[in-house]
């Protein structure tokens, strides 16, 4: 039931793209076409969710015990990068066709600020407790990813009717519409607030 | 530890994930793509995100 609502949470009342703004450049860069939407929301579910498992082992074993919990903004950058890198690795050389479909889109997570985000969410203490165990924080970062996948698709939608839409004001084109839309996207996902 | 000892810890760790982060670079860089990957980057005609190393924007 905890992890139902974490889920709702995530995906609906407190979606991390409409509430902090995070991820919008690939947002408006990725979702021009539904293919590469959904390339890039698988991509994003698995690394947010991988990152956020090493990011929270090396805070709580490494630099916690050490005392030098200061580092974490830079050892989490790392780690995400290295992590990308190995799994870029290991698609090429052990799951080519799994390569082929995500390959493009690896690069970009490196720099999608959600993932980022969330690493630095699941090492939060309030009073000096960490606010998430273990099993929590491979929920919060699993649903986290995909609220990010389900306003990915959904805006890919709306963002291929707007590119094919032939009476757009030219002032309107491009980035400019895409940004009212996604201002009413957040206009419209308020309305699960209060939810739980 | 002595806060200079903690300093020479964190200066290791960090040592370490640069290493970390340098060796897995290498090493993707040495591992040949599959077949019919080849050609990415000029298979894409790029997108805002011009930081992407595909994006034809980073050739120029």
């Amino acid at each position: 039931m905890q992890f139902l609502l974490m889920g709702i949470g995530a995906v609906l009342i407190n979606n991390i793209i409409l509430t902090r703004f995070l991820g919008i450049c690939p947002l408006l860069g990725v979702s021009k076409s539904n293919s590469s939407a959904i390339g890039m929301s698988l991509a994003v579910i698995f690394v947010v969710t991988m990152s956020a498992i090493l990011s929270y082992s090396l805070y709580m074993y490494v630099l916690v015990p050490l005392k030098i919990e200061y580092l974490r903004l830079v050892s989490f950058i790392l780690i995400i990068a290295s992590f990308v890198q190995f799994v870029e690795m290991f698609l090429k050389r052990f799951v080519p066709a799994l390569y082929k479909s995500l390959g493009i889109y690896l690069p970009l997570i490196t720099t999608n600020c959600v993932v980022l985000a969330v690493s630095l969410d699941v090492v939060a203490t309030n009073g000096g407790v960490p606010v998430y165990n273990f099993l929590n924080m491979v929920g919060y970062a699993f649903f986290t990813g995909v609220g990010y996948a389900v306003i990915l698709i959904l805006f890919s939608f709306i963002q291929e009717r707007l590119i094919n839409n032939k009476n757009m004001p030219k002032s309107f084109q491009g980035s400019g519409i895409a940004l009212v839309t996604i201002g009413l996207l957040v206009m419209a996902f308020l309305g699960f607030a209060g939810m739980i | 530890m002595s806060d200079v000892a903690r300093i020479f810890v964190a200066i290791g760790v960090m040592a370490i994930l640069i290493a970390l982060y340098i060796g897995s670079y290498v090493l993707n860089k040495r591992t040949k793509k599959p077949e019919g990957c080849k050609d990415f980057a000029s298979s894409c005609s790029g997108c805002a995100v011009t930081s992407c190393s595909h994006n034809p924007l980073k050739e120029e």
